[in-house]
């Protein structure tokens, strides 16, 4: 597994942060599965709202495009948490499954 | 009128999606435990926004979600006292009034803090109670899950109910509260996806908020006091289907909103697993920020339904149902999808919600504290996660049950009101009245109890009359409150008190804040009980928090806010 290898102490320092970033603390972070669900979503609702809408789902709201729209805003909202993620990269814990190397603090 | 959506797929596909993602949610955070405290509690670690979308989410299952959307398509904008009168000033005290004591207290469960203020036997009466309410409530759950999945898309129950009930039991035994909590958080969010564009799509189809409004005027389906929140209301001539202002800020504001805000574990955990005091008290404060908002896109449903659903008004359609005809009659495909994974989700995190608050009181109240105390760490982890099995089977079983009796729900509620209504009282008094008896714990929580069961009991014989069951619901818990209070008094006024070195970080005046999230909780054992009493001393002197941790300026402005939407909306 990859935070094994950050854990190697031959790996260069910066090499071990990114690794321990995007390998197991990402994963536990909230903001990643929020984003990725959303993602998921958002664009299949997108494609199908662009491509594959019929009369009958547009008479439903009253001629507005809901799937697209939908799809769009949680579109944005993946893109947000991304972006907090990228901010705000999860913090190592000090606990016993801690990969060491990591940076303390930012 | 059918119900049964046009499901195609694609929308399938989303429901896979989504399960897809809960289970690996579960399997991701295994990682995390390794110890019992990770298991029930997250290691003690989540930062507070998480805890307090979860603490929302808690509470967002079955009941808010189609009751809320029925109440709304039946009495209209007065249903908003749920959420402004009946939520949000319980979970601001919460946070600024009792979370110091239970995160303080190092408690890692609501009757924990029973054991450790009060004796043994308030604890193991309390502990008993609630772990059979909510196992059973959890059941409850199920069934409606299974009930409302066979209407839309006509799965049979029993499918249902066993794929339900495998998914939860997967990734509560996996990852444990913080599976549960993160679950929480997603289904929270994917709620507001679908309930966002049904509201909009909604208002689009009755000529927008204006067109709302006038058609409700003129049909008047919802009656007089329809599209007004405190419009009769008045003692002398109630008009407002939830009452006169009185009963509204007593009974519903007081009595049976903070006693189920402020000491239901399935709540109160999802703030205990916060990372620090700070966290924990303002978990429930920043949570009844959207619970504040949250009626615009669950009630406002509710309103359109009562428009474009005619068989409501006409009775050809139950107003439970309200929730289930309007996704069928604005959402499009692809959002039938959405909406399904969405309603699947709230349902299964309500249920997950119990099932990880009766684990945890089973295996720290029950059994590390009366049936096998002293073993290593480890074994509790084990007995939790075999807990977890045995709590989702005793559930599937309610399940069934509950699919032969029509009203097991009912009677389910009405028990859950006797046992819960006189905690408030006990809790409040224990908390903040030093002086007060371990014995008037116990016997304040029976007095109370049977306080309420009196009311209940003359209601359905006839003895009593009130206008609604409701309204019953409302006298009982304010007897068991009186009830609670005097027998507490009387009890305390005849026995000995605790001696206050026994209560450090348990009553006011014997803490001071702020404490850290990765201590010990209290041992068990008479040696660690001493040493506990220590540590609690020792955390007990702290700094004063900074402007930006102190929950005291949020909390007074939500309620300033909701002071101003009462008197703008009214």
């Amino acid at each position: 597994m990859e935070s094994k290898t950050a854990r190697g102490a031959h790996v260069p320092e910066d090499m071990a942060q990114r690794h321990s970033r995007l390998s197991a603390e990402t994963w536990l972070d909230l903001r990643s599965w929020a984003a990725a669900m959303f993602g998921v979503f958002g664009l299949m609702l997108t494609v199908y709202g662009a491509f594959f809408v019929t009369e009958a789902d547009l008479a439903k709201a009253a001629g507005i495009n809901l799937d697209l729209w939908t799809g769009l805003g949680m579109l944005a909202v993946a893109a947000g948490f991304l972006a907090w993620l990228m901010a705000r990269p999860p913090e190592v814990e000090g606990s016993t499954h801690v990969v060491e190397g990591a940076p303390d603090a930012e | 009128m059918d119900l049964r959506l046009n499901a195609t797929f694609f929308d399938y596909s989303f429901v896979f999606v989504y399960l897809f993602f809960v289970i690996a949610i579960g399997v991701v955070t295994k990682r995390k435990v390794l110890t019992s405290e990770d298991y029930f509690l997250s290691g003690r670690s989540l930062p507070a926004w998480i805890c307090a979308l979860a603490f929302l989410s808690a509470n967002i299952g079955a009941t808010e979600l189609l009751g809320m959307a029925a109440n709304g398509s039946q009495y209209g904008l007065p249903t908003v006292h749920y959420y402004w009168i009946g939520a949000v000033p319980a979970m601001v005290f919460l946070g600024l009034m009792m979370m110091p004591f239970y995160y303080g207290s190092r408690v890692r469960s609501v009757p924990e803090y029973l054991r450790l203020r009060f004796n043994r036997a308030t604890h193991l009466y309390q502990s008993i109670i609630f772990a059979v309410a909510t196992i059973l409530i959890a059941g409850v759950n199920l069934f409606a899950l299974a009930l409302i999945i066979n209407v839309l898309i006509g799965l049979p129950l029993p499918v249902s109910i066993l794929i339900a009930a495998g998914v939860v039991l997967l990734y509560t035994t996996m990852g444990g509260l913080t599976a549960t909590m993160y679950n929480e958080v997603l289904q929270f969010f994917i709620i507001v996806a679908f309930l966002i564009p049904l509201t909009v799509g909604g208002l689009a189809r009755v000529g927008g908020v204006d067109g709302l409004i006038s058609t409700l005027n003129e049909t008047q389906v919802l009656g007089k006091d329809g599209l007004t929140v405190w419009g009769g209301t008045g003692l002398g001539n109630t008009t407002n289907p939830y009452g006169n202002w009185i009963a509204l800020l007593l009974g519903m504001g007081f009595v049976n909103s903070f006693g189920y805000w402020t000491t239901n574990f399935t709540e109160v955990q999802r703030a205990l697993s916060a990372k620090d005091m700070s966290a924990a008290r303002r978990t429930p404060i920043i949570a009844s920020i959207p619970k504040m908002f949250l009626p615009l896109i669950i009630i406002t449903p509710g309103l359109i339904a009562a428009v474009l659903v005619p068989e409501l008004t006409t009775g050809e359609l139950a107003h439970n149902e309200a929730l289930p005809a309007l996704i069928g009659s604005v959402m499009p495909t692809g959002l039938v999808g959405l909406a399904l994974a969405a309603l699947i989700a709230a349902f299964m995190a309500g249920m997950a919600a119990n099932v990880s608050a009766f684990n945890t009181v089973v295996t720290y109240d029950i059994w590390q504290t009366y049936i096998r105390p002293g073993r290593k760490d480890t074994y509790y982890l084990t007995v939790g996660r075999r807990l977890t099995v045995a709590g989702v089977l005793i559930a599937i079983g309610a399940a069934f049950i509950a699919a032969t009796f029509n009203n097991i729900q009912d009677y389910l509620q009405i028990l859950q009101s006797v046992f819960s209504a006189p905690l408030f009282a006990t809790f409040i008094l224990g908390m903040f009245w030093k002086r007060m008896a371990p014995w008037a714990g116990l016997w304040g929580l029976v007095a109370g109890a049977l306080g309420a069961a009196g009311v209940q009991a003359g209601y359905m014989m006839g003895w009593l009359e009130f206008n609604s069951q409701q309204a019953a619901s409302f006298t009982g818990s304010g007897m068991a409150f009186v009830f609670d209070v005097i027998v507490s008094v009387l009890v305390t006024m005849r026995s000995a008190p605790k001696p206050l070195e026994e209560l450090d970080g348990l009553v006011w005046g014997r803490t001071k804040m702020p404490i850290n999230g990765a201590q010990p909780a209290p041992d068990l054992h008479a040696v660690a009980v001493k040493e506990a009493k220590e540590t609690r001393q020792a955390v007990a002197v702290g700094e004063k928090p900074d402007l930006k941790d102190n929950p005291w300026p949020l909390g007074m402005a939500v309620i300033v806010v909701l002071i101003i939407l009462n008197v703008t909306v009214g």
